[in-house]
This record gives structure tokens, sequence and C-alpha cells, in this order.
């Protein structure tokens, strides 16, 4: 009884340091979705940097940059980050060769604990091969999907926003007009 | 008066000597001597010549050739009085014939020269055309394909049409071969390009003619080239297969985005050097970005070897895999192949033996590419 009282003090006392440190870090979660196959993608690399100023639509990474975080995704597609809670946004980008992400990179606004990220989609390309429109729609129809699933009621002009966040990150990289324009056709109607 | 004997008389002497020698006598006389103006040779019968030839200021000398000793002999008496008081006879013999020595080759004149070789010319010329029409008619072929072994295992870039020079060496010495060469690619994905040739060639006796062939691969990988075709000898000898020539060529892609690993060695028993040789056909001035990916890890790390990977990220590992990124300098080589080294290092206690580390590489993928200038995300190329 005497050894069950002695545990039950050191958990006591440890349950408040570990809050503490809970409470300093916050878990970014998400997932990369490979647009043929509908299914998560391991080995997807997925940086964190930091960025002054979350609101902007254009975010870009100097090559220079060093992570604040970076992970894999496991063989399901998901990952998991964990920042510093005194950090308040994030610039996510996801590497992989041969890959092309849609987006390729997005700012995360933290909400702690835990901060679920939209599903990225990737699209499987090769070497002097141009990423197809078909394709591109399709990773926006996965995003479309995950923001349905993240939050249902969400409201149109918030879903308007992230589009498009997303529509930015495809000029960013460099996507062609004619497939920039078929986006917003399709998925941000006037 | 002369003080040799005329060589009209020398000529005559001889002339009249070649039957039968004649007889000479040689007679000292007075400085003043000379025969009376009605002397005629036939005054003494058996004298043929004589001429009166001065030795010196004091001493004149008469020499006359008869036909014979005895002609000589029975005159002898009133030749002596003919020739004065003072007269002596200093020499007396028959006259050889002078025979000039032998020269041996003397007979080497330039006209018999060139006569004499004209004559062999022709006649071996001779001999040789009617060899020539019996081998042109008769000569089995003998002809073999060749190709520097160096210039054809030279690596060729995907769409960039190559040459591969195929000698056709006619091993007759005599006899002149055609030859009608055919490449014939094996496996699907190289053609011969329509700029090429393909009429027969001609090879003379013992000489070796080339033909080029000029081929495109549309994409990387090892590819087999058979080399056959017919030849000709002699018009009445059937035609005959050559043996074929097998080349196998490398062709690599402008990006090799997949390049290949090998295990170098183990280093010990939880670490390994793996080498990862990059084949590009065209130059990257960005330079390049690779990833090496276990999958399955356990508790091995892909590192850098830091003395030929100098900029790499750090490695990752989860559950499901280890990646380890790097970047390459730009390089303006092509169709050199680059390699780097990685190091599987195990963290944990299980220990491998080299066949194990050879097991596990089956599980390491590396893929390539360019690195953009701006920044690694991309749409297109």
């Amino acid at each position: 009884m005497k050894r069950l009282r002695i545990i039950a003090c050191i958990v006591a006392s440890f349950t408040p340091i570990y809050c503490t440190l809970a409470a300093d870090s916050v878990a970014v979660e998400g997932k990369v979705i490979e647009t043929t196959k509908k299914a998560g993608i391991g080995a997807f690399t997925v940086k964190a940097y930091p960025t002054e100023n979350p609101d902007t639509s254009s975010v870009s990474v100097s090559r220079d940059s060093k992570p604040l975080a970076q992970t894999l995704t496991l063989a399901d597609g998901t990952y998991s980050l964990t920042i510093s809670a005194g950090v308040k946004a994030v610039i996510l980008q996801f590497e992989k060769l041969s890959y092309f992400s849609v987006p390729s990179q997005q700012v995360v606004t933290f909400t702690p604990p835990k901060t679920t990220v939209p599903d990225v989609a990737a699209v499987k390309y090769g070497y002097g091969q141009i990423v197809s429109t078909h394709d591109v729609l399709d990773a926006f129809k996965i995003r479309e999907a995950s923001f349905n699933a993240m939050a249902a009621n969400l409201l149109p002009s918030e879903r308007k926003k992230f589009i498009e966040s997303d529509i930015d990150s495809l000029k960013n990289a460099g996507v062609d007009s004619q497939t920039i324009s078929a986006v917003k056709a399709q998925f941000l109607p006037p | 008066m002369p003080s040799s004997v005329d060589p009209a008389v020398k000529e005559s002497t001889k002339k009249a000597g070649q039957h039968e020698p004649l007889y000479i006598t040689e007679h000292s006389v007075s400085n003043d001597f000379d025969f009376p103006d009605d002397f005629q040779v036939d005054t003494l019968p058996g004298m043929l010549f004589y001429q009166i030839i001065d030795k010196s200021a004091q001493e004149r000398h008469v020499i006359a050739w008869w036909k014979s000793r005895e002609a000589f002999e029975a005159w002898r008496k009133q030749f002596a009085e003919l020739l004065g008081t003072h007269t002596s006879l200093c020499f007396e013999g028959f006259q050889l014939a002078h025979r000039s020595r032998l020269d041996p080759v003397g007979w080497l004149r330039p006209a018999t020269i060139v006569a004499a070789v004209g004559t062999l010319a022709l006649f071996l010329t001779g001999l040789s055309t009617i060899e020539d029409w019996g081998y042109s008619l008769l000569a089995i072929p003998d002809c073999t394909l060749w190709t520097d072994p160096e210039a054809a295992s030279k690596p060729k870039a995907v769409g960039e049409a190559f040459p591969i020079q195929i000698q056709v060496k006619n091993r007759h010495l005599r006899g002149s071969s055609t030859a009608s060469i055919k490449p014939v690619p094996i496996g699907d994905g190289l053609t011969v390009t329509d700029d090429t040739d393909f009429s027969s060639v001609q090879i003379e006796p013992g000489k070796a003619e080339v033909q080029e062939f000029r081929f495109i691969a549309s994409h990387a990988g090892h590819y087999t080239i058979s080399f056959e075709g017919t030849q000709n000898g002699g018009y009445v000898m059937p035609s005959r297969n050559i043996t074929p020539l097998r080349k196998t060529i490398d062709v690599w892609d402008p990006i090799d985005t997949s390049p290949q690993v090998s295990l170098v060695k183990a280093i010990d028993d939880r670490s390994a050097s793996v080498s990862v040789e990059v084949h590009n056909a065209k130059p990257t001035p960005y330079g390049m970005t690779l990833e090496a990916t276990l999958k399955n890890p356990g508790e091995i790390d892909v590192m850098p070897d830091k003395r030929s990977i100098k900029d790499a990220e750090d490695p990752l590992r989860n559950a499901d895999f280890a990646v380890l990124r790097w970047r390459i300098p730009p390089s303006t080589d092509v169709l050199k192949p680059q390699t780097f080294r990685l190091v599987l290092q195990e963290t944990g206690t299980t220990t491998r033996t080299t066949d194990e580390w050879n097991e596990l590489l089956r599980r390491l993928t590396v893929r390539a590419d360019e690195a953009d200038d701006l920044s690694s995300s991309k749409q297109e190329k």
C-alpha cells in the first residue's frame, strides 16, 4: 500500500511537467495522397519553415532557409510535425522527387494543441513531361474532399480563401495559365 | 713523223690479223731515215703494212707487219738493206689479237634494264591477269566484320542519332569480294535512321572497307545489335553469310532519374558503403537533387559519405522509410558516369553480413532530378 502511494506521488509530480511541455508545442498533422491511386503516399518530406506573415497568400521559402522541423510521411501518407508553441504559423513544404504536390507550399496557422492540415495531393510526373491539367484538377478534387471532411460547414468565403491559396501555389510553381484557368473555372466559380 | 702507230694502220692490221696472226717487226733506223719515194708495200712480197714513227728527236723506228714469220725471214735481208746501214732489229713477234677485258656489268645499259623490267612486268602482268581472272571466277569469299570496341562501348544519348562504323575486311589475298551488311537491332526502341546507306561494298583483296550505320534509341537501356550480311567472291561461287558481329551498346537518358545503386563494401557488420552511379547524357547547369529512400529501414539511417556528398540534408527516418536528400553541383560532363557514396548505418544492435547488406539494397531506391535554380518544387521541366 505504501508502495502504491509512492507511485501515485511520482505520477502526480510528473503530470504537471508533461502538461507544461505539451502546452509548449503544437502538433501539425496531415496526409499526402497520390492522385492516381487516391491513397496515401509515403516518404514525402514535409518541412516546416518559419513565416513572419501568416496572412500572405504568396509564400516562398529561400533555398538556404533551415526548416524548423521536418518529417517523412508514413506508408499511409500521414505525417505529424511538432512545432514550438511560440510560433504562430509556418510554411509547410512537401517534397518528393518525381512528384508535384498540390499545394507545394502552404501557410498553416496554428490552433493549439493540434492543427490538422487539409490533405495534400501528389501528382506523379516523368522527366521532361508536363503535369497535365487533368491531374491538377484531380488534385483539387482531393483537396476539396479534404476540406469537406475537415469542416463540412465551412463557409464559402473560407473555402474560397483556401482555394485561392492553392491556386497561388500553382502560380508560384510555374503551372501554365490554361491549367490555372481550368482550376478556377471548376473550383472557384464567380 | 707520228710518235705512235696511226689508228688507221692499227685498225687495218687488226682486220688483216683476224684469221691468222700477223708477224710484226720493229727496226731502229737513223733519225733521218725515210723510204724511197717509189717504195711501195708490194715491193717486198709478204709485207702488208709499214709505218715510221719517231720515238724521240734522235730515235726513229720502222714497224712492219708481215703475212707470216716466214715471209719476214724470206725478205729480211732485202728489208734490212732498204733500211740502211744503221738499222737494227729491236723487236719481232706475232701480233696478238687484243682481247678487251670482259666488263661484268657492261651489258647493263639503261635501255637493257628498261627492256628487261618491261618484259618481266609484262610477263608477270600476264600471269597475274590470268590468275586474277581465275580468282574472279572461283575465289571463295572470306570477309569478317569488326568495330572499334572503344568507340562502340561509349554510351549514347537517347533521341540522338549515333553512328557505329563497321569494318568489313576481305581476308582473301587475291580475290575481291562484295559484302552487303545489315544491322539487326535486338529488342525494341532502337531503330536505324533513314539516312543510313545500305548499299553493298566492294572490298579489294586483303583490304578493308568501313560502312557506317546510324541509329537512334527511343529510351535508355542496353541494346544489342547484330550486324549480319552476305558476301560474294568469285562469279561462279555462291554467296555466303558473314559471321555476325554482335555489339551491345549503352544508351543513357538526358537525365538519369533512376541511378543504379550497388554495394561497395560492408564497412563493418553495422555499416555498409553504397555506390550511386548517375548516368547523364546532358549537362546539368543547376546541378541535381538526389533522393535515396530505404523502405522498412528498421534502425538504419541513410547517411552521406562526406567525401563524395558535400551538400546533404539531414537524414530522415520513420517506421516505414529512411530518406536522404542531397544536391550535386552543376556539371558540364555528358555521357560520363558520376559516382557518389552513401553509408547505410545501423543505429541499433542488428548486425549484417555482406549478403544481408546486398539483400537490404533491394529496398533502397534512388531518384534524381535536375535541381531547379529557384526552388526544388517544380511543375514542369
